[in-house]
């Protein structure tokens, strides 16, 4: 349980929504530097069999975003602000794009998705989002975004990595997490939006916090470690 | 609906669910009744509705299973022919509201060669196309119900009156190479070609759906009964819509089952949010049109939903199109 001083509370029952958004991103600047870290650092260290492994989960996983945000819609609409309907099925859509430029890339390296089965971590980031959303239904889509989108904004910061250690040795790696890096800042602004527009309590800004520190970004930097531990050795 | 113990089973989402997606987002981008997204809108009509006629050509000429079946060949002329006019009436519709003839689609064009490259044979290659063709018709349904453009609304009605005919015969061409082609499932290479597609026009901002142009009284409130149930209205001469009584609160759907076309007044209400249609038990929330239950074979889209006031006794429901 995250525990906050009296005045830390204090101070962002204060805040504006907006206020509200810089501060998260503020408080949890260490943890997106470690994401940069994380693809930078796998980059320059890692040989084609091991991309070939990373790529496989990564392609897996733009399938899994795709399928979270559709079973949100379809399942749950009456939870989701119908204002935001169309800003997640552009989301599908990029999604679906980023596993074609994945798996294009991944054939590229003479890879393919044969035999797959997605590491049990990586199922959790993805499964989070709505598990979170279903204990709350008043703040369904908050917490949604404090899951998924959380996890959006940490992929900028890994790509960003990605994209920095890849260098020359691999431009069409660096060409391609640039690429996603766009989309998936757009992807994170869906969180922002959302808070925007919800985060006008404290309760809300609260359930953010704790959602976010107590799941997402422990979730998040488990599957993170273990996709590249476990692609080191070409285990994926 | 929210369960208090949650199984969330995201591995078994399959490719047809992404079509609630496509009619949530469709709706709120015509329900915000700017001309400018109706643009966009109506060209992606286009951009599917090439995707599959490029699809479907395909399969006419290049498999020898189909063209050397009577029966099959006859039937993919007649879908091919129907697309066909219905892309003209849409670029006469376009051009209409632009004042230029759209020419060659390329991003459609360019997803139909993605989908021949990434297919793993023709099974997996006509499910993408029934996809992107219900997808399409998943689309074109929101104009139906919410295009502030009689125009438009005449064009896809024509459009989504071929639902029930295009479903079975693209089954009847999948059937030639798959089993059991009403459960078959194309690749994630096919999808994701499809709806990569299929929902790249759609804003990344959210969009502010307007209040209804008009209501249109239905009936008076007495005249259903207090607890719960239904009666059927006609408006505008055209539009079926059950009004849904659960308490002190209406709810009004489209009447018609978007299964296999069945008359949602002739089913059943499940107090107090849920509809069946009486010929293949197709289940809906009247609240947001959601599915809640799938009949045992083929598959049911999202109702319309209209917003509902009721003053001095009378039941009045919105529409988005004047």
């Amino acid at each position: 349980m995250v525990e906050l001083p009296k005045e830390e509370i204090e101070k962002i029952d204060r805040m504006t929504p907006a206020e509200f958004v810089e501060y998260f991103k503020s408080i949890n600047k260490p943890h997106f530097d470690r994401h940069y870290r994380y693809g930078y650092e796998w980059i320059t260290k890692a040989d084609r069999g091991a991309i070939i492994s990373w790529l496989r989960q990564g392609t897996w996983n733009e399938w899994a975003a795709a399928a979270v945000v559709a079973k949100l819609v379809k399942e749950y609409a009456e939870y989701v602000d119908p204002e935001f309907y169309p800003i997640f099925a552009r989301q599908v859509a990029d999604e679906a794009r980023h596993w074609l430029l994945r798996h294009r890339l991944l054939k590229r390296y003479g890879g393919s998705m044969e035999g797959f089965t997605p590491i049990e971590e990586w199922v959790r980031v993805f499964e989070l989002p709505l598990k979170l959303a279903l204990e709350r239904p008043d703040f369904f889509q908050l917490r949604f975004t404090s899951a998924l989108q959380v996890v959006e904004w940490t992929s900028v910061s890994h790509h960003r990595g990605v994209e920095d250690g890849a260098g020359d040795r691999y431009p069409e790696i660096r060409a391609l997490f640039r690429e996603l890096l766009d989309d998936e800042l757009f992807h994170w602004s869906i969180a922002e939006r959302t808070w925007l527009k919800m985060c006008n309590t404290l309760e809300a800004k609260l359930d953010v916090i704790r959602i976010t520190q107590e799941y997402t970004l422990p979730t998040i930097d488990a599957a993170r470690k273990k996709r590249v531990e476990l692609s080191m050795e070409h285990k994926i | 609906m929210v369960s208090a113990t949650p199984e969330v089973r995201l591995l078994e989402l399959r490719a047809f669910d992404f079509e609630p997606a496509m009619w949530y987002a469709s709706v709120s981008l015509l329900r915000s009744g700017s001309r400018g997204w109706l643009e966009v809108y109506a060209r992606k009509l286009l951009s599917l509705l090439d995707l599959s006629i490029y699809g479907l050509n395909r399969v006419a000429s290049d498999s020898e299973e189909i063209a050397s079946d009577p029966y099959l060949y006859q039937t993919l002329g007649f879908v091919l022919t129907s697309l066909t006019r219905h892309r003209r009436m849409l670029l006469n519709y376009i051009q209409s509201l632009t004042g230029s003839r759209p020419t060659i689609d390329k991003e459609a064009l360019t997803t139909y060669r993605n989908m021949v490259e990434v297919s793993s044979g023709w099974a997996d290659f006509i499910a993408g196309c029934k996809l992107a063709l219900r997808l399409l018709i998943t689309a074109a349904r929101a104009g139906v119900f919410y295009a502030n453009d009689r125009n438009l609304r005449m064009v896809l009605t024509a459009l989504i009156e071929r639902d029930y005919e295009y479903n079975t015969y693209i089954d009847d061409f999948l059937g030639r190479y798959a089993p059991e082609p009403d459960a078959f499932q194309p690749s994630e290479a096919v999808v994701s070609t499809v709806l990569s597609l299929a929902m790249s026009h759609f804003p990344q901002e959210p969009v502010a759906e307007q209040p209804p142009l008009r209501w249109v009284e239905v009936c008076r409130e007495d005249e259903i009964p207090a607890q719960s149930g239904t009666k059927m209205a006609v408006m505008d001469g055209w539009l079926e819509v059950l009004i849904v009584r659960s308490g002190k609160e209406f709810y009004a759907v489209e009447n018609v089952c978007t299964h296999e076309g069945g008359w949602l007044s002739d089913g059943l209400l499940y107090p107090p949010h849920m509809v069946s249609c009486i010929d293949h038990l197709a289940k809906f929330d009247v609240r947001t049109g959601e599915v809640l239950a799938q009949p045992h074979h083929g598959l049911a889209r999202p109702l319309a939903t209209f917003p509902v006031k009721v003053e001095g006794g009378k039941v009045f429901v919105g529409l988005h199109f004047t």
